[in-house]
């Protein structure tokens, strides 16, 4: 495997060859009307193979000599334009240019004023794109829809709606499972399909994977069908809530295969719809508040980043909307531009991930959803914010990204702390949880701010980690009020000794949930860990206090509810093992968990390789 | 086969409205009334239809714009495909009265009678050359609509609405035509290519002379006449009492046709005739966009009348469509036909449902759609899909057309008056806001029960067209919006040419 990634990452860097075949020419002016003694522009930035000109344009007797470094003023070998002279003009020798690497010059009479300049050449890496001959990735949007549209046809059969439900979901397990080897870990976009649906307004259905949104494909491709099983005994409308289910199955599908602007956004408002009427149909006590301020928030976030799409495609002017090719014009975006358009995207996306302070729709969210509308919610739907960022805002706009880094790191480490602070004032378990799932989406917004490829593979793997433990715990929060009628911590106490294989498994997943090694969750959050003491040093101090709250909340949460004394206030006899469709599904997600926690390279070979892609193209500005 | 029988259409209708007078002396079936008025429309839209976008099929030679009656209708794409809209929009209407009014309901001959001359005036407006061919289109649909809305002459509320109407109507009526006035005095040509031409001269100087105040003024005038007849702040106070106390039926003629027609008019004027001398109106046309998108989804939130809260959004669609006119150009105003377009389906629709509510005695308020999914899982659906369609929720077609609408206007904001890139974010924030009361209605049909438990049974023709209505915003034109475009732009490019 070792050498497979390794091989691989040599075949990217010789996809980064200078492109002879569009040489730019670029022009340095030596003096310019305002100030004489300067280069204008003093940092030129141009590909391999492109062609530098100086011009002369002041009369002050100037010369170019290569100098060694930025502060050396004494020409000792590389290109000299020759004596001072006064006008003209002289042409860097093309070989030069042909490498990556930095020229540093220098005026040799006019050193001492400062008159230097560099040449920075860096060659903008080629996006690998390879479609596939089997449209996997159509049969993975279309396979839940037609599940959906049968189930409609069985609305009086109270049990057809389930089987059909489990067998489409285990069929799109086993396709996303595919699409997840298939797409392996190469570099760029594999499996890809193109439909042609705008060709004016450039909008085309653009499927592909790559290493960051394969592991999003498995991710749901797991939870679906384990959600279903724990929903295997709803009665109340049964064939509406299966349907919405994979309705949302495919509206997820659809945001994380799509490569195309336009459809990306058209998927991301789709997801809203179906969980509104999860949450307003079978939700809890509150769920008429919860159900209109979830929508209406995140929709609000929505449209603002459809304008800045809207930006960003107009400014691209390539009349297109596909993501490969705007980020390929990324170097066309002043940073000004970059900055607001990030800004907006960033808004959109922070509300959805959720970041302190745009989380409060959370909490009210997954508490009052139904268990299964909460799995969907923690485990799948807050990736959407993250892998929206990863993928349409940082590599179109990555000066934009890099002027947000400082205010990231900040969101992220108060997600952290905050979240882990609140969960910890908690008595129901599920508002628990649900601040707990703020808390780790933000480690994994603190990978993302990083900027660096350990910190974005260490994002990624959390988002998958996060995924399946976190619809875990919900699962746990859903057992409990299942059997006791309650969630409220201070009200259990003592479930082990009457469930104690179910309390097992319970106790398996907090503890992985908190990041015990051996567990996924621990892979991600080591990886963020570690980049973030790379980038910024001791603030790492900060985030890892928040890992002392979590193991708090964790534990104390773990400790009243199963251990210790027989609650007085619930009855204790109605405590029993949980029943096949809860504890099936639970042991599944501690399995997968501690497989990825024990192997984590079959995940983390396609999210480094993507990860390092994504970085390598924000270089190339 | 010559231009001449692109007139039919309008001819038909002329036809039906002095056949159905006779046939009130002649039976007294009141049936008769609303199938002549149906078949009439049906074989109208069917003309049209053909004889503008099929023209291969029927042999016909066409040109992309022809002048008849003596230059004084012009029939282009812009003038067509709005026709084909009020058409459909009164077809609709025609046949959803058939269901709404009972047997023995009084005065049916003249309404449906009053309903052609409607859509006759819609339609003289869409072709006019002129200002006053469009004065004259405006009054027969508005005289017309006047009294169609006073039409149940013992319900107070209709009475009351219909006078509101008259009156409000009456007085804008004079205002533009005081508008229109000066620009003839000014620009001595009534003809909107004559007065194009001067504006075009006074820009480039051929003309002398500051004429900025009248134009100014002139303008002023006659957007308080047209922007009564769109229902845009502050013009806008008649909207919510008339569309709620009028027979439904009737209001989503106006809400779907009425208020097309008005913007056809507007087109006119502001885009074709006073192109050239824009700088005089863009700002006002902003503020009056931004305000009505305001004002009208801040009122919608606390209606508890359907017809009502359906009416501020009316509004603030308005509103929304006003942006494209100071932004000029051919994507903005594509996208704003798009909008106007789709909009008189997604408020058709919407009201269609109101009466088929309203109708089997379940009243207008908004308690009244408590249950509506459990009733009717049809309705329900189409009522939502409308809903949702309003706001701009993706997959639906009224994202589209608000995406291309806010697309056209912000490429206009990014390389002309970036002003207009405030109106889009504003518009944009505003469907936010918005989605609270659509949210309202969609909340009460599926998760609240009904108020009483009554049985009921949905008239068949809403049921049909409430299906209608779901399959095209929700499938046909989401899938085919790409054809829906290239048209708008066609209408666009005859309209501003």
């Amino acid at each position: 495997m070792r050498y497979i990634y390794s091989f691989l990452i040599l075949l990217s860097a010789l996809i980064m060859v200078p492109n002879l075949a569009s040489a730019e020419d670029h022009t340095v002016m030596v003096g310019i009307e305002s100030n004489a003694f300067v280069f204008s522009p003093s940092v030129l930035k141009i590909s391999p193979g492109d062609n530098v000109t100086f011009v002369w344009t002041s009369g002050m007797g100037h010369n170019v000599a290569q100098v060694s470094d930025s502060k050396s003023t004494t020409y000792d070998s590389g290109f000299r334009s020759g004596d001072p002279q006064d006008g003209g003009e002289w042409a860097l020798p093309s070989n030069l240019t042909a490498q990556d690497g930095t020229l540093y010059y220098v005026c040799e009479p006019h050193t001492g004023l400062q008159m230097r300049g560099q040449i920075i050449i860096q060659s903008t890496p080629e996006i690998a794109m390879e479609f596939g001959d089997f449209p996997w990735l159509s049969y993975l949007l279309i396979f839940p829809l037609i599940g959906s549209l049968w189930i409609l046809g069985f609305r009086n059969n109270p049990s057809a709606p389930r089987i059909i439900a489990l067998f489409t979901t285990l069929f799109t397990l086993g396709l996303s499972i595919i699409i997840f080897v298939k797409a392996g870990s190469g570099s760029g976009f594999r499996l890809m399909e193109e439909y042609v649906w705008a060709p004016k307004m450039g909008v085309s259905l653009l499927l592909g994977v790559d290493g960051l949104s394969s592991p999003m494909v498995l991710l749901t491709g797991i939870i679906t069908p384990l959600t279903v099983i724990f929903a295997w005994h709803e009665k109340k409308k049964p064939a509406l809530f299966f349907a919405l289910l994979l309705i949302m199955q495919t509206a997820l599908f659809g945001v994380f295969i799509t490569l195309d602007y336009f459809v990306f956004y058209i998927f991301w408002e789709v997801v809203l719809i179906p969980m509104f009427f999860l949450i307003a149909i079978w939700g809890g006590d509150n769920k008429r508040y919860a159900s209109i301020k979830f929508i209406i928030y995140t929709f609000t976030a929505s449209v603002v980043m459809l304008v800045g799409f809207m930006a960003l495609y107009f400014e691209a002017g390539i009349n297109s909307f596909s993501m490969i090719e705007i980020a390929e014009a990324n170097t066309s975006f002043n940073r000004d531009f970059q900055i607001w358009v990030f800004a907006a995207l960033f808004i959109g996306f922070a509300v959805k991930i959720p970041s302190v302070p745009w989380h409060t729709w959370l909490p009210d969210a997954h508490v009052e959803a139904p268990t299964a509308g909460s799995i969907l919610l923690a485990g799948v739907m807050l990736k959407m914010g993250l892998y929206g960022l990863m993928r349409a805002a940082i590599p179109a706009l990555p000066l934009g990204a890099e002027y947000f880094v400082p205010i990231m790191v900040i969101l992220a480490i108060v997600s952290i702390l905050y979240g882990a602070a609140l969960s910890l004032g908690q008595e129901d378990l599920k508002k628990l949880v649900a601040y707990s799932s703020v808390s780790h989406m933000g480690v994994a917004l603190l990978g993302v701010a990083t900027m660096t490829e350990l910190g974005f593979a260490g994002a990624v793997f959390m988002m998958f980690a996060h995924g399946i433990l976190s619809p875990a715990m919900f699962m746990v929060a859903g057992v409990m009020l299942h059997q006791v009628g309650t969630r409220d911590i201070p009200k259990l106490g003592g479930l082990a000794s009457y469930q104690p294989t179910t309390a097992g498994v319970f106790v398996v997943i907090f503890l992985g949930s908190l990041g015990l090694p051996g567990m996924a969750v621990f892979v991600a959050e080591l990886a963020v860990f570690i980049a973030f003491f790379q980038s910024h040093g001791y603030w790492l101090i900060l985030p890892i206090f928040g890992m002392v709250l979590t193991a708090g909340y964790h534990l104390w949460a773990l400790q009243r509810s199963l251990f210790g004394p027989d609650s007085e206030q619930i009855e204790m006899k109605r405590v029993h093992e949980a029943p096949w469709y809860e504890f099936y599904p639970l042991l599944a997600l501690v399995i997968i968990a501690a497989f990825f926690g024990i192997f984590p390279s079959y995940l983390m070979d396609p999210i480094t390789v993507a990860c390092y892609d994504i970085l390598a193209f924000m270089g190339a500005v | 086969m010559d231009s001449s029988l692109l007139f039919l259409p309008e001819l038909l209708l002329v036809a039906s409205i002095m056949a159905i007078p006779a046939l009130y002396i002649a039976t007294e079936n009141n049936k008769s009334y609303s199938i002549c008025a149906n078949m009439t429309l049906a074989l109208s839209l069917l003309l049209l239809v053909l004889f503008w976008f099929y023209p291969d099929e029927v042999s016909f030679e066409k040109n992309s714009s022809v002048y008849i009656l003596y230059s004084h209708f012009k029939l282009d794409t812009f003038s067509q495909l709005f026709k084909i809209i009020f058409v459909l929009t009164a077809l609709t209407v025609s046949v959803l009265s058939g269901s709404y009014f009972e047997e023995d309901e009084p005065h049916q001959a003249e309404y449906y009678t009053l309903l052609l001359s409607s859509t006759l005036g819609m339609m003289v407006v869409a072709s006019a050359t002129d200002f006053l061919t469009l004065f004259l289109g405006i009054e027969i649909s508005a005289f017309s609509s006047y009294a169609m809305v006073a039409f149940r002459k013992q319900d107070d509320k209709s009475t009351e609405a219909g006078a509101k109407y008259l009156l409000i109507g009456a007085f804008s009526s004079a205002l533009t035509l005081y508008g229109i006035s000066l620009l003839y005095a000014l620009t001595g040509s009534i003809t909107f290519e004559g007065m194009r031409s001067f504006f075009t001269g006074l820009n480039n100087g051929v003309v002398s002379g500051n004429f900025d105040e009248v134009i100014f003024i002139s303008s002023l005038f006659i957007l308080a006449g047209l922007g009564f007849k769109i229902a845009v702040v502050p013009f806008h106070a008649w909207a919510p009492d008339v569309y709620q106390g009028a027979p439904t039926p009737v209001t989503t003629l106006l809400a779907a046709g009425s208020k097309a027609m008005g913007f056809v008019a507007l087109f006119r004027v502001f885009l074709f005739t006073m192109e050239t001398v824009s700088e005089e109106w863009k700002l006002i046309i902003g503020i009056i966009a931004l305000a009505s998108m305001t004002i009208g989804n801040l009122a919608a939130i606390t209606q508890e009348d359907i017809g009502r809260m359906l009416a501020y959004s009316s509004i603030a669609q308005a509103g929304y469509i006003l942006i494209a006119v100071p932004a000029l150009t051919d994507d903005a105003v594509s996208g704003a036909i798009a909008h106007i377009s789709v909009h008189a389906f997604m408020k058709g629709g919407a009201f269609v449902i109101v009466a088929g509510v309203g109708a089997v005695g379940l009243g207008y308020s908004l308690d009244s759609y408590k249950g509506l999914a459990a009733r009717s899982q049809l309705l329900a659906l189409s009522m939502t899909v409308c809903l949702l369609s309003l706001v701009g929720i993706p997959p639906f077609a009224g994202f589209i057309s608000k995406f291309l609408l806010f697309y056209g206007s912000l490429q206009a904001g990014l390389s002309g008056d970036t002003w207009i890139i405030a109106l889009v974010i504003a518009g944009v924030l505003n469907s936010a806001l918005s989605l609270y009361y659509y949210l309202k209605v969609i909340r009460f049909m599926y998760l609240y029960d009904a108020v009483d438990s009554k049985d009921i049974e949905f008239s068949n023709t809403v049921r049909y067209i409430s299906f209608l209505t779901i399959l095209f915003l929700a499938i046909i034109l989401p899938l085919f919006w790409q054809s829906l475009f290239e048209i708008c732009k066609e209408a666009t490019v005859a309209l501003m040419a």
